[in-house]
Protein backbone atom coordinates (compact mmCIF):
# COMPACT_ATOMS: atom_id res chain seq x y z
CA UNK A 1 0.00 0.00 0.00
CA UNK A 2 1.69 3.07 -0.49
CA UNK A 3 1.90 6.05 1.61
CA UNK A 4 1.04 10.00 1.02
CA UNK A 5 4.49 10.42 0.96
CA UNK A 6 5.57 7.89 -1.52
CA UNK A 7 2.67 9.11 -3.85
CA UNK A 8 4.12 12.62 -3.83
CA UNK A 9 7.75 11.35 -4.48
CA UNK A 10 6.27 8.97 -7.89
CA UNK A 11 4.89 12.29 -9.11
CA UNK A 12 7.26 14.19 -9.10
CA UNK A 13 10.06 11.60 -10.64
CA UNK A 14 7.18 10.82 -12.67
CA UNK A 15 6.78 14.70 -13.74
CA UNK A 16 10.12 14.80 -14.45
CA UNK A 17 11.11 11.32 -16.06
CA UNK A 18 7.42 12.57 -18.53
CA UNK A 19 9.00 16.09 -19.15
CA UNK A 20 12.22 13.76 -20.32
CA UNK A 21 10.55 11.57 -22.35
CA UNK A 22 12.41 9.01 -20.44
CA UNK A 23 8.96 7.19 -18.41
CA UNK A 24 10.07 3.68 -19.85
CA UNK A 25 13.85 3.71 -18.88
CA UNK A 26 12.51 5.32 -15.70
CA UNK A 27 10.04 2.88 -14.93
CA UNK A 28 12.39 -0.31 -15.84
CA UNK A 29 15.26 1.16 -13.41
CA UNK A 30 12.42 1.93 -10.43
CA UNK A 31 11.84 -1.97 -11.22
CA UNK A 32 14.79 -3.11 -10.58
CA UNK A 33 15.91 -0.81 -7.71
CA UNK A 34 12.27 -2.34 -5.86
CA UNK A 35 13.81 -5.70 -6.22
CA UNK A 36 16.84 -4.63 -4.76
CA UNK A 37 15.78 -2.60 -2.15
CA UNK A 38 13.40 -5.10 -1.10
CA UNK A 39 15.89 -7.25 -0.43
CA UNK A 40 15.40 -8.84 3.37
CA UNK A 41 19.21 -7.43 3.92
CA UNK A 42 19.11 -4.61 2.54
CA UNK A 43 15.49 -2.90 3.58
CA UNK A 44 16.14 -3.03 7.88
CA UNK A 45 19.44 -1.03 6.72
CA UNK A 46 17.72 1.14 4.97
CA UNK A 47 15.02 2.19 7.30
CA UNK A 48 18.15 2.13 10.62
CA UNK A 49 17.48 5.50 12.10
CA UNK A 50 21.19 4.39 12.72
CA UNK A 51 22.09 5.87 9.54
CA UNK A 52 22.53 9.07 8.81
CA UNK A 53 21.41 10.79 5.80
CA UNK A 54 25.21 11.57 4.69
CA UNK A 55 25.78 7.59 5.27
CA UNK A 56 22.54 6.97 3.39
CA UNK A 57 23.78 8.95 0.36
CA UNK A 58 27.32 6.81 0.26
CA UNK A 59 25.44 3.51 0.86
CA UNK A 60 23.33 4.14 -2.17
CA UNK A 61 26.37 5.76 -4.58
CA UNK A 62 27.76 2.04 -3.59
CA UNK A 63 25.17 0.83 -4.65
CA UNK A 64 24.47 2.37 -8.05
CA UNK A 65 27.81 2.18 -8.78
CA UNK A 66 27.48 -0.50 -10.72
CA UNK A 67 24.26 -0.75 -12.05
CA UNK A 68 23.66 1.65 -15.24
CA UNK A 69 20.86 4.26 -13.68
CA UNK A 70 20.13 7.66 -15.67
CA UNK A 71 20.67 10.67 -13.97
CA UNK A 72 17.62 11.31 -13.24
CA UNK A 73 16.65 8.10 -11.44
CA UNK A 74 20.40 8.32 -9.64
CA UNK A 75 19.50 11.76 -8.21
CA UNK A 76 16.39 10.49 -7.31
CA UNK A 77 17.24 8.25 -5.07
CA UNK A 78 20.10 10.76 -3.27
CA UNK A 79 17.35 12.81 -3.02
CA UNK A 80 15.55 9.80 -1.11
CA UNK A 81 18.64 9.26 1.08
CA UNK A 82 19.15 12.77 2.04
CA UNK A 83 15.48 12.61 2.96
CA UNK A 84 15.59 9.42 4.71
CA UNK A 85 12.65 8.27 2.08
CA UNK A 86 14.40 5.27 0.86
CA UNK A 87 12.36 3.01 2.82
CA UNK A 88 9.35 4.08 0.41
CA UNK A 89 10.88 3.37 -2.69
CA UNK A 90 8.66 0.40 -3.00
CA UNK A 91 5.12 2.62 -2.97
CA UNK A 92 7.12 5.23 -5.17
CA UNK A 93 7.47 2.54 -7.56
CA UNK A 94 4.03 1.61 -7.30
CA UNK A 95 2.73 4.50 -7.61
CA UNK A 96 5.00 5.29 -10.69
CA UNK A 97 3.66 2.12 -12.25
CA UNK A 98 -0.38 3.23 -11.99
CA UNK A 99 0.53 6.86 -13.27
CA UNK A 100 2.65 5.27 -16.24
CA UNK A 101 -0.38 3.08 -16.67
CA UNK A 102 -2.59 5.96 -16.59
CA UNK A 103 -0.65 8.00 -18.91
CA UNK A 104 -0.36 5.04 -21.21
CA UNK A 105 -3.91 4.24 -21.25
CA UNK A 106 -3.38 0.98 -19.75
CA UNK A 107 -4.51 -1.62 -17.22
CA UNK A 108 -2.98 -4.23 -15.11
CA UNK A 109 -4.96 -7.03 -14.31
CA UNK A 110 -4.30 -10.34 -12.32
CA UNK A 111 -5.90 -13.43 -13.62
CA UNK A 112 -5.77 -16.44 -11.52
CA UNK A 113 -7.15 -19.82 -12.69
CA UNK A 114 -7.31 -23.43 -11.32
CA UNK A 115 -5.29 -24.96 -14.18
CA UNK A 116 -3.00 -23.23 -16.06
CA UNK A 117 -4.15 -21.23 -19.05
CA UNK A 118 -3.27 -21.95 -22.62
CA UNK A 119 -1.94 -18.73 -24.29
CA UNK A 120 -4.78 -18.67 -26.57
CA UNK A 121 -7.44 -18.34 -23.56
CA UNK A 122 -4.81 -16.14 -22.00
CA UNK A 123 -5.00 -13.84 -25.06
CA UNK A 124 -8.62 -14.15 -25.12
CA UNK A 125 -9.31 -12.79 -21.18
CA UNK A 126 -7.08 -9.71 -22.11
CA UNK A 127 -9.11 -9.41 -25.13
CA UNK A 128 -12.32 -9.44 -22.87
CA UNK A 129 -11.12 -7.01 -20.91
CA UNK A 130 -9.34 -4.20 -23.08
CA UNK A 131 -13.17 -4.65 -24.82
CA UNK A 132 -14.85 -3.95 -21.47
CA UNK A 133 -12.35 -1.52 -20.49
CA UNK A 134 -10.97 0.62 -23.52
CA UNK A 135 -7.26 0.32 -21.93
CA UNK A 136 -4.70 -1.60 -23.01
CA UNK A 137 -4.67 -4.96 -20.52
CA UNK A 138 -1.06 -6.06 -18.95
CA UNK A 139 -2.02 -9.24 -17.55
CA UNK A 140 0.16 -11.46 -14.78
CA UNK A 141 -1.36 -15.59 -14.54
CA UNK A 142 -1.07 -16.96 -11.49
CA UNK A 143 -1.98 -20.90 -11.34
CA UNK A 144 -4.35 -21.37 -7.70
CA UNK A 145 -5.87 -24.57 -6.84
CA UNK A 146 -7.64 -23.40 -4.53
CA UNK A 147 -10.39 -22.07 -6.91
CA UNK A 148 -10.94 -25.87 -7.94
CA UNK A 149 -12.12 -24.74 -11.69
CA UNK A 150 -12.50 -21.54 -13.66
CA UNK A 151 -10.95 -18.37 -13.69
CA UNK A 152 -10.92 -14.94 -11.06
CA UNK A 153 -9.64 -11.62 -12.68
CA UNK A 154 -8.48 -8.33 -10.29
CA UNK A 155 -8.88 -5.95 -12.85
CA UNK A 156 -8.74 -1.59 -11.22
CA UNK A 157 -9.97 -2.91 -7.69
CA UNK A 158 -12.74 -4.59 -8.83
CA UNK A 159 -13.17 -9.16 -8.93
CA UNK A 160 -14.15 -10.75 -12.23
CA UNK A 161 -15.16 -14.15 -10.17
CA UNK A 162 -16.06 -17.19 -12.51
CA UNK A 163 -14.59 -19.91 -10.25
CA UNK A 164 -15.84 -22.99 -9.25
CA UNK A 165 -15.07 -22.43 -5.35
CA UNK A 166 -17.38 -19.04 -5.69
CA UNK A 167 -19.80 -20.79 -6.89
CA UNK A 168 -19.76 -23.67 -4.78
CA UNK A 169 -20.06 -21.04 -1.75
CA UNK A 170 -22.96 -19.45 -3.24
CA UNK A 171 -24.82 -22.50 -3.58
CA UNK A 172 -23.89 -23.40 -0.21
CA UNK A 173 -24.60 -19.96 0.99
CA UNK A 174 -28.40 -20.58 -1.02
CA UNK A 175 -28.90 -24.52 0.71
CA UNK A 176 -28.10 -22.93 4.30
CA UNK A 177 -30.60 -19.78 4.01
CA UNK A 178 -33.52 -21.53 2.53
CA UNK A 179 -36.24 -21.94 4.40
CA UNK A 180 -38.39 -25.24 4.45
CA UNK A 181 -41.61 -25.88 6.10
CA UNK A 182 -42.38 -28.69 8.24
CA UNK B 1 -70.60 63.34 99.11
CA UNK B 2 -73.88 61.15 97.85
CA UNK B 3 -77.27 61.69 99.14
CA UNK B 4 -77.23 58.82 101.06
CA UNK B 5 -74.16 60.00 103.11
CA UNK B 6 -75.16 63.69 103.29
CA UNK B 7 -78.47 63.33 105.45
CA UNK B 8 -77.25 60.80 108.28
CA UNK B 9 -74.20 63.11 108.59
CA UNK B 10 -77.01 66.05 108.86
CA UNK B 11 -79.01 64.60 111.49
CA UNK B 12 -75.93 63.73 113.56
CA UNK B 13 -74.84 67.30 113.06
CA UNK B 14 -78.79 68.24 114.22
CA UNK B 15 -78.33 65.51 117.06
CA UNK B 16 -75.09 66.60 118.59
CA UNK B 17 -75.75 70.56 118.25
CA UNK B 18 -79.48 69.59 120.46
CA UNK B 19 -77.53 67.73 122.95
CA UNK B 20 -76.76 70.26 125.63
CA UNK B 21 -80.23 71.74 125.69
CA UNK B 22 -81.65 67.83 125.61
CA UNK B 23 -79.26 66.96 128.66
CA UNK B 24 -80.68 70.01 130.96
CA UNK B 25 -83.75 69.01 130.43
CA UNK B 26 -83.43 65.67 130.57
CA UNK B 27 -81.69 66.23 133.83
CA UNK B 28 -84.54 68.70 135.20
CA UNK B 29 -87.22 65.97 133.83
CA UNK B 30 -85.41 63.03 135.16
CA UNK B 31 -85.33 64.86 138.61
CA UNK B 32 -88.86 65.97 138.23
CA UNK B 33 -89.97 62.41 137.76
CA UNK B 34 -90.42 62.90 134.01
CA UNK B 35 -89.05 60.66 130.76
CA UNK B 36 -85.40 60.41 130.62
CA UNK B 37 -84.86 62.09 127.44
CA UNK B 38 -81.33 61.91 127.27
CA UNK B 39 -81.16 58.02 127.28
CA UNK B 40 -83.35 58.16 124.60
CA UNK B 41 -81.34 60.42 122.61
CA UNK B 42 -78.06 58.73 123.13
CA UNK B 43 -79.79 55.35 122.61
CA UNK B 44 -81.22 56.73 119.02
CA UNK B 45 -77.97 58.28 118.50
CA UNK B 46 -75.79 55.25 118.85
CA UNK B 47 -78.55 53.28 116.65
CA UNK B 48 -78.22 55.99 113.93
CA UNK B 49 -73.95 55.63 114.39
CA UNK B 50 -74.53 51.42 113.76
CA UNK B 51 -77.02 52.36 110.87
CA UNK B 52 -74.75 54.62 109.34
CA UNK B 53 -71.91 52.51 109.78
CA UNK B 54 -73.61 48.86 108.40
CA UNK B 55 -75.02 51.16 105.14
CA UNK B 56 -71.82 53.34 104.48
CA UNK B 57 -69.17 49.89 105.28
CA UNK B 58 -70.96 46.48 105.06
CA UNK B 59 -73.82 47.32 102.79
CA UNK B 60 -71.47 47.48 99.24
CA UNK B 61 -69.05 44.68 100.79
CA UNK B 62 -72.73 42.51 101.14
CA UNK B 63 -74.13 44.31 97.64
CA UNK B 64 -70.90 43.45 95.53
CA UNK B 65 -70.85 39.83 96.77
CA UNK B 66 -74.45 39.52 96.06
CA UNK B 67 -73.66 40.72 92.37
CA UNK B 68 -70.95 38.59 91.81
CA UNK B 69 -73.07 35.70 93.20
CA UNK B 70 -75.72 36.20 90.73
CA UNK B 71 -73.55 36.97 87.93
CA UNK B 72 -71.52 33.34 88.67
CA UNK B 73 -74.84 31.40 89.28
CA UNK B 74 -76.42 33.39 85.93
CA UNK B 75 -72.92 32.19 83.95
CA UNK B 76 -73.17 29.08 85.15
CA UNK B 77 -77.14 28.61 84.28
CA UNK B 78 -75.87 29.92 80.74
CA UNK B 79 -72.88 26.94 80.42
CA UNK B 80 -75.01 24.27 81.87
CA UNK B 81 -78.33 25.28 79.26
CA UNK B 82 -75.52 25.59 76.13
CA UNK B 83 -73.91 21.81 77.66
CA UNK B 84 -77.74 20.51 77.52
CA UNK B 85 -77.92 21.88 74.10
CA UNK B 86 -74.92 20.23 72.73
CA UNK B 87 -75.83 17.32 74.62
CA UNK B 88 -79.04 17.03 72.98
CA UNK B 89 -77.59 17.85 69.50
CA UNK B 90 -75.30 15.05 69.66
CA UNK B 91 -77.82 12.39 70.81
CA UNK B 92 -80.05 13.46 68.19
CA UNK B 93 -76.80 13.09 65.63
CA UNK B 94 -76.24 9.83 67.11
CA UNK B 95 -79.57 8.68 66.92
CA UNK B 96 -80.00 10.02 63.70
CA UNK B 97 -76.77 7.89 63.07
CA UNK B 98 -78.13 4.61 65.13
CA UNK B 99 -81.45 5.00 62.63
CA UNK B 100 -79.27 5.08 59.46
CA UNK B 101 -76.41 2.53 60.89
CA UNK B 102 -78.57 -0.41 58.96
CA UNK B 103 -78.79 1.34 55.96
CA UNK B 104 -74.76 2.27 56.16
CA UNK B 105 -73.75 -1.39 57.20
CA UNK B 106 -75.85 -2.58 53.78
CA UNK B 107 -74.11 0.00 52.00
CA UNK B 108 -70.66 -0.87 53.48
CA UNK B 109 -71.35 -4.47 52.95
CA UNK B 110 -72.70 -4.41 48.98
CA UNK B 111 -69.62 -1.89 48.23
CA UNK B 112 -67.42 -4.74 49.65
CA UNK B 113 -68.79 -6.98 47.69
CA UNK B 114 -68.79 -5.12 44.42
CA UNK B 115 -65.12 -3.83 45.16
CA UNK B 116 -64.10 -8.26 45.73
CA UNK B 117 -65.87 -8.70 42.62
CA UNK B 118 -64.12 -6.72 40.58
CA UNK B 119 -61.18 -7.46 42.34
CA UNK B 120 -61.72 -10.96 41.14
CA UNK B 121 -62.13 -10.10 37.70
CA UNK B 122 -58.94 -7.81 37.69
CA UNK B 123 -57.19 -10.74 39.04
CA UNK B 124 -58.20 -13.07 36.74
CA UNK B 125 -58.17 -10.91 33.60
CA UNK B 126 -54.16 -10.75 34.57
CA UNK B 127 -54.03 -14.23 35.52
CA UNK B 128 -54.89 -14.97 32.37
CA UNK B 129 -52.72 -12.34 30.61
CA UNK B 130 -49.93 -13.42 32.20
CA UNK B 131 -50.69 -17.62 31.03
CA UNK B 132 -51.10 -16.50 27.73
CA UNK B 133 -47.72 -14.28 27.74
CA UNK B 134 -46.12 -17.54 29.27
CA UNK B 135 -47.83 -19.79 26.70
CA UNK B 136 -46.81 -16.86 23.64
CA UNK B 137 -43.24 -17.36 25.57
CA UNK B 138 -42.96 -20.95 25.27
CA UNK B 139 -44.12 -21.20 22.21
CA UNK B 140 -41.60 -18.59 20.76
CA UNK B 141 -38.65 -20.61 22.51
CA UNK B 142 -39.52 -23.94 20.87
CA UNK B 143 -40.19 -22.17 17.64
CA UNK B 144 -36.71 -20.77 18.14
CA UNK B 145 -35.28 -23.88 19.20
CA UNK B 146 -36.76 -25.64 16.25
CA UNK B 147 -35.18 -23.22 13.78
CA UNK B 148 -31.80 -23.27 15.53
CA UNK B 149 -32.21 -27.28 15.72
CA UNK B 150 -32.97 -26.98 11.79
CA UNK B 151 -30.20 -24.28 11.60
CA UNK B 152 -28.01 -26.63 12.51
CA UNK B 153 -28.87 -29.66 10.76
CA UNK B 154 -29.22 -27.47 7.29
CA UNK B 155 -25.28 -26.23 7.93
CA UNK B 156 -24.21 -29.93 9.03
CA UNK B 157 -25.76 -30.92 5.36
CA UNK B 158 -24.63 -28.30 3.73
CA UNK B 159 -20.90 -28.70 4.98
CA UNK B 160 -21.32 -32.09 3.86
CA UNK B 161 -22.86 -31.66 0.11
CA UNK B 162 -19.93 -28.70 -0.08
CA UNK B 163 -17.42 -31.19 0.77
CA UNK B 164 -18.67 -33.82 -1.63
CA UNK B 165 -19.14 -31.30 -4.14
CA UNK B 166 -15.44 -30.38 -3.87
CA UNK B 167 -14.05 -33.75 -4.03
CA UNK B 168 -15.89 -34.45 -7.38
CA UNK B 169 -14.62 -31.20 -8.57
CA UNK B 170 -11.37 -32.37 -7.89
CA UNK B 171 -11.20 -35.43 -8.95
CA UNK B 172 -13.68 -35.16 -12.07
CA UNK B 173 -12.81 -32.05 -13.34
CA UNK B 174 -11.01 -32.41 -16.99
CA UNK B 175 -8.85 -29.97 -18.45
CA UNK B 176 -11.53 -29.65 -21.18
CA UNK B 177 -14.25 -28.84 -18.62
CA UNK B 178 -11.63 -25.98 -17.16
CA UNK B 179 -10.74 -24.85 -20.64
CA UNK B 180 -15.05 -24.45 -20.75
CA UNK B 181 -15.32 -22.98 -17.68
CA UNK B 182 -12.72 -20.16 -18.94
CA UNK B 183 -14.60 -20.12 -22.06
CA UNK B 184 -17.81 -18.91 -20.61
CA UNK B 185 -16.04 -16.75 -18.37
CA UNK B 186 -14.85 -14.61 -21.83
CA UNK B 187 -18.31 -14.93 -22.88
CA UNK B 188 -19.88 -13.40 -19.51
CA UNK B 189 -17.33 -10.61 -19.95
CA UNK B 190 -17.87 -9.86 -23.08
CA UNK B 191 -21.39 -9.76 -23.04
CA UNK B 192 -21.16 -7.66 -19.70
CA UNK B 193 -19.31 -5.32 -22.08
CA UNK B 194 -21.64 -4.60 -24.33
Amino acid sequence: MTTRVARRYAKALFSLARDAQALEPVAAELRQLRQAFDDPAIAPVLASPLMTPARLVSLVDQLTQHVALSILTKNFLRVLAENRRLDQLVGVYDHFEALHDRALGRIRVTIRSAAALSPERQREIVAAFEQRTGKTVLATAITDAALLGGVLVEAEGKVYDGSLRTQLEHLANEMAGARTYL
Amino acid sequence: MSRRGRVPGLALATTLSLLPALARGSEAAHEQGGIPWMTLLFTFVNFAIFCWLIAHYAMPLLRDYARGRHDRVVAELEAAAQTRREAEQLKAQWEARLAALDKEVQEIRAQATADAARERDTLLRAAAKTAEAIRNDARRTAAQEVRQAEAALRQAVVQQATALATQLVRDRLTPADQDRFVGEFVTQVRETAR
